[in-house]
């Protein structure tokens, strides 16, 4: 397992995941089934094994996988707190998010969806509070959805199989600097 | 998690906590409530095709290890793609006024796509752990042999 090789596919994976996680309106798109962040452990995925001249194993992609929902999660925190204060005279920044959730809770009391809501909404310094505490949920779950984004992708684009001789090396020759020195002319040869 | 929320929303002792809990799935489903399960009169934290997944997650755990995962690349891909594309199907034929899907198809489709991401996830894993047993037994060994010599 080349841990060296492992670390750019998952930065660009979990740097594209984490940018488009973080978007209003195309992040949305991760309500179906994580789509960015499986997507982005697959793109990781694929960019290993094209680089790798043996055959990438399932354990290989899991591993790459969280390593890429991990930078995927802290991309998407960074991302969302420039976002959250450029969209807030538009009310569409993460505390607005929340108390649309809170407001879906059914049967949650008057008085602590209140209180909740106030807390919330009670100024810059809570909703950057609420992005890094959103970006530790992020960080689990990203890191175990990219495990099986990058077991998806290993599987998928993986078409070698374990052990199996390198393809992309060159076939081994010798150069004549390497061959033996032919045998003097006097040499005696055999009758 | 998925069943402890409305379990807790129904005891208003945790409002905090039940609010946590659907905040936590929020950004990785729409929780949309007439596309979810109910119980206890609240919705689950997740919508029907999240509740298949996951619970496909967890019976394709269960399932005994050695029948889980086929060994060619090109089995597994079928295995993939037949397990995948039902879900897609599902998702896509509604948008062309094929097929109307519903809480069943949804649910179910979830399902197969779960069981198979788990064959995945755990052959993974336990390739993973397998090599670090493997690395600790080796340093072990060397330990060992380090304090006789």
């Amino acid at each position: 397992m080349n841990q060296e090789g492992m670390f750019k596919p998952a930065l660009i994976g979990g740097v594209l995941l984490g940018i488009l996680s973080a978007l209003p309106l195309i992040k949305a798109f991760n309500c179906f089934c994580c789509a960015w962040v499986i997507g982005g452990a697959m793109l990781a995925a694929h960019l290993y094994v094209k680089s790798s001249v043996t055959a990438v194993t399932l354990g290989t992609g899991v591993l790459l996988g969280l390593l890429t929902g991990a930078i995927g999660a802290v991309v998407d925190t960074l991302f969302t707190i420039p976002i959250h204060f450029a969209l807030r005279p538009f009310a569409t920044g993460f505390a607005e998010q929340i108390q649309q959730v809170l407001d879906q809770l059914p049967n949650l009391p008057p008085e602590t969806r209140d209180a909740l809501r106030s807390m919330f909404a009670s100024g810059r310094g809570m909703g950057i509070f609420f992005i890094i505490l959103g970006g530790f949920f992020e960080l689990v779950v990203f890191s175990v959805v990219g495990m099986l984004g990058g077991a998806l992708g290993v599987a998928i684009f993986e078409k070698r199989k374990p052990g199996a001789e390198p393809m992309s090396q060159p076939p081994s020759y010798r150069t004549p600097e390497d061959l033996p020195p032919p045998p003097p002319p006097d040499y005696p040869r055999g009758s | 998690m998925i069943f402890a929320a409305p379990i807790l929303a129904a005891h208003t002792k945790y409002p905090t906590l039940t609010a946590v809990l659907y905040l936590f799935f929020s950004p990785i489903c729409h929780q949309i409530p007439e596309r979810s399960f109910f119980l206890l009169g609240r919705t689950l934290t997740v919508c029907h095709r999240c509740t298949g997944v996951y619970l496909g997650l967890f019976l394709g755990s269960l399932i005994p290890f050695d029948s889980r995962l086929p060994a060619s690349p090109l089995a597994r891909r079928i295995w993939i793609l037949g397990a995948t594309a039902p879900l897609l199907l599902d998702v896509a034929l509604p948008s062309f006024g094929v097929w109307t899907n519903g809480s069943a198809s949804r649910f179910t489709t979830g399902l197969i796509f779960g069981a198979m991401l788990a064959s995945l996830l755990l052959a993974g894993v336990a390739e993973l752990t397998d090599g670090v047993t493997e690395k600790w037994q080796r340093f072990q060994a060397s330990e060992i042999k380090g304090g006789i010599s």
